[in-house]
């Protein structure tokens, strides 16, 4: 039976609407063809080239440029972004509030971005602040969130996460990356202030559906810092007995909420943990083929516990 | 004949159950009426969430190379022959337990079944790549790249056709792509053996498409034929990977000058580069392919940001931020067209979200956003302006404004 003749059936039987019927089969038959998420796709892929573009041009050209072309265009394209957005947006709400139009959340990504580049200019080239040159990352992320909320934009309060973890010291550095103490200790911090942040606000009912950015954030940021600390301090370290308990707390959430990414990400993220504290004492004294051993008993009891869940839970695809 | 191991009718129901979720998603039906349609459209397979999907596979695969790893250390075994023969034990092995578990259990893109399969694909291409290696003398270089080629575009598409993994269709056509360049031909053959057999490819499939084909199948030629076309766009465009690589790599493409080629096959790849595209678009606005227009519009970007290259123009550091606003007035453009449309649409197609797509947590573009932070700050960090020795009268001839 394919999808048409399916609708015809539930109409002539009653179940489906004459209105829903002619929307569905124009939908199928392709007669209604949206481009709604390809023309977003477009307008996103030009702002992320016009702020590569605006920070390729100033570092090339910074002394043909100056300081004041510089400073005052970056500005004046993040003002007049931000302030289309306040002339054009809806007004604030705690709900979901749709975007006025399709642009929109990207013209306030857009100016957010301009902002950024703008303060990080003004401080890499006078340093205003001095030592304390973090606090403009505080700013900016206090900046976005406010807007994130005030316009309600996912992009803007990934943005303004990212922005604040920064502030905590996690920057894109490929050169080399290295997780040290004060590094898990700050990704700790983050981790449960981007939670508290995220459950609070879901708790007093506002923006709650942003709850996932949140948890998303703070879950990457514990997870890694638990599991490196295992890493580091093995298996008698309060980084193990958090893992576990963090493990717990978000299968047992995940199948309640039967959101079962977060089930995903505590199950990998515990393995690889156990994996190398078992490795790590297997490796001194027992050959290689335990290790191996371990991977096919570990993995199957994994498998077998996954599909008792799956079963419990009858999750649907 | 369905060489399937599923059958029409049940990957058609899937097919419908999916259809019915997003437009329940979207508020197009009721609860009710889904739930009605999930009874008449039961497959009797056993389906599992992306999630679970994900951990059966990687615990799988663990599962499997590590029962791989203990045989071939508890055999003792070393030489390449030896372990060949093994991995084609268990290439075997596998396959026959990916098939017994889609038999006996009917399960369907369950993660298992796919990670014994593709394993079974690796195993079986290493094990036979090893027994050649073992075989006396060394085998040319080009023959090995060859046989392993074949071997994955072969046992890849058996995988698809059997199983119906779609990735495993793809894997097959880059397979494909790597076989010309293995004859040790002049470049320009091997570009336009792989264009023709590219080309053929794509119009067969064109072909045995039809409107009496059930909707699955119509998806799946749509995303293969997007695949093909995509791979008709690489092997015209002579400049891309160049330009690709100097990106990765933070430094200035060395372009060598027609990039190799004769004059005469550089100028039409370069017209083709934008002639293909615009002739996907068309065809797949014409016939509403979904998969076709994104990869057009992707052909048609990457055209644009290779033009320079191909013109041998100089780059600035501007470019990008132009090319970028005039990306931005194309949608606009497009945007405000079809919205002045009747019904806000223009021979069906309009810029109103229909169908909402399942989120799963963070959305690339969120993802995106998240890393700006830091890209910010790597854009920014230049050495602070020395002040010119021109300035402020300092060169001692000038002086008499600040800037000389």
């Amino acid at each position: 039976m394919g999808v048409l003749q399916l609708l015809r059936q539930m109409h002539a039987e009653g179940t489906l609407s004459s209105a829903q019927l002619d929307v569905l089969s124009a939908i199928h038959k392709k007669e209604r063809f949206s481009l709604h998420y390809e023309l977003r796709g477009l307008i996103y892929a030009g702002v992320l080239l016009v702020i590569l573009g605006a920070g390729l041009t100033i570092k090339t050209y910074l002394s043909e440029l100056g300081h004041m072309a510089i400073i005052s265009t970056l500005s004046l394209g993040a003002a007049a972004a931000l302030g289309y957005c306040f002339y054009r947006g809806q007004p604030c709400s705690r709900d979901t509030v749709p975007s006025p139009n399709i642009g929109f959340d990207y013209v306030l990504f857009l100016g957010c971005s301009l902002y950024s580049l703008d303060m990080a200019y003004i401080e890499t080239q006078f340093h205003l602040l001095g030592g304390s040159w973090d606090g403009y990352l505080l700013v900016s992320a206090a900046l976005f969130f406010y807007l994130a909320y005030r316009f309600d934009n996912r992009l803007v309060l990934s943005l303004a996460l990212g922005t604040l973890a920064a502030w905590f010291g996690f920057k894109l550095n490929w050169a080399g990356f290295s997780f040290w103490d004060y590094h898990r200790l700050y990704a700790i911090a983050f981790g449960l202030l981007s939670l508290a942040a995220g459950l609070s606000l879901w708790r007093l009912g506002i923006k709650q559906h942003f709850l996932d950015i949140y948890l998303n954030f703070a879950l990457h940021f514990l997870f890694i810092a638990l599991v490196s600390g295992v890493f580091a301090h093995g298996f008698l370290s309060l980084y193990f007995a958090g893992l576990v308990v963090l493990g717990a707390v978000v299968i047992s959430y995940a199948l309640q909420r039967r959101t079962f990414l977060y089930f995903l990400y505590a199950v990998l993220y515990g393995y690889v943990a156990l994996s190398y504290l078992v490795i790590d004492t297997l490796k001194p004294a027992y050959s290689t083929g335990w290790i191996f051993v371990y991977f096919i008993v570990s993995s199957l009891v994994a498998v077998q516990l996954i599909v008792k869940t799956s079963r419990r839970f009858k999750e649907a695809p | 004949m369905n060489i399937c191991l599923y059958t029409p009718e049940q990957e058609e129901n899937i097919f419908i159950q999916r259809r019915a979720r997003t437009w329940q998603r979207s508020g197009l039906i009721s609860e009710n009426q889904f739930k009605i349609i999930e009874e008449r459209t039961s497959s009797q397979l056993a389906e599992t969430s992306l999630f679970f999907r994900i951990l059966y596979f990687v615990f799988t695969w663990i599962c499997l190379t590590a029962a791989v790893g203990l045989v071939i250390w508890l055999m003792d075994i070393d030489h390449e022959g030896p372990i060949g023969l093994t991995f084609l034990l268990f290439s075997i092995l596998f396959y026959i337990l990916a098939e017994y578990l889609v038999r006996r259990y009917h399960v369907f893109r369950h993660g298992i079944e796919e990670a014994l399969g593709l394993l079974s694909l690796g195993l079986f291409c290493g094990g036979i790549i090893l027994l050649v290696l073992s075989l006396p003398g060394h085998p040319d270089e080009h023959l090995m790249m060859f046989l392993t080629a074949s071997l994955v575009c072969l046992f890849s598409f058996w995988l698809y056709i059997r199983f119906g993994f779609l990735y495993a269709s793809l894997i097959s056509i880059v397979a494909l792509g790597f076989l010309p360049f293995q004859f040790s031909l002049p470049p320009i053959w091997e570009r336009s053996l792989l264009f023709l057999l590219l080309s053929l490819l794509f119009l067969i499939s064109l072909q045995t498409e039809s409107d009496t084909l059930a909707d699955f199948r119509k998806k799946r030629k749509g995303i293969i034929q997007a695949c093909l076309f995509m791979g008709l766009y690489l092997t015209v465009n002579l400049r891309i990977f160049a330009v690709a690589e100097s990106w990765f790599d933070q430094t200035s493409p060395h372009l060598i000058p027609y990039a190799g080629f004769p004059p005469i096959f550089y100028w039409v790849s370069y017209i083709l580069t934008f002639l293909i595209p615009a002739l996907g678009l068309y065809f797949g606005i014409q016939v509403r392919k979904r998969a076709l227009i994104n990869a057009a519009g992707v052909a048609l970007v990457l055209s644009l940001a290779t033009n320079k290259d191909y013109l041998g123009l100089e780059h600035y550091a501007w470019d990008p931020m132009i090319f970028g606003i005039t990306l931005i007035l194309a949608a606009v453009l497009i945007i405000r067209w079809l919205a002045k449309g009747e019904d806000k649409a223009r021979c069906g197609f309009t810029v109103e979200s229909i169908l909402k797509p399942e989120r799963y947590g963070l959305t690339l573009p969120e993802i995106g956003a998240a890393v700006m932070p830091g890209v910010t700050m790597a854009a920014t960090e230049t050495a602070p302006v020395e002040p010119s020795p021109f300035e402020d009268g300092q060169s001692g001839g000038g002086g008499a404004s600040r800037n000389f």
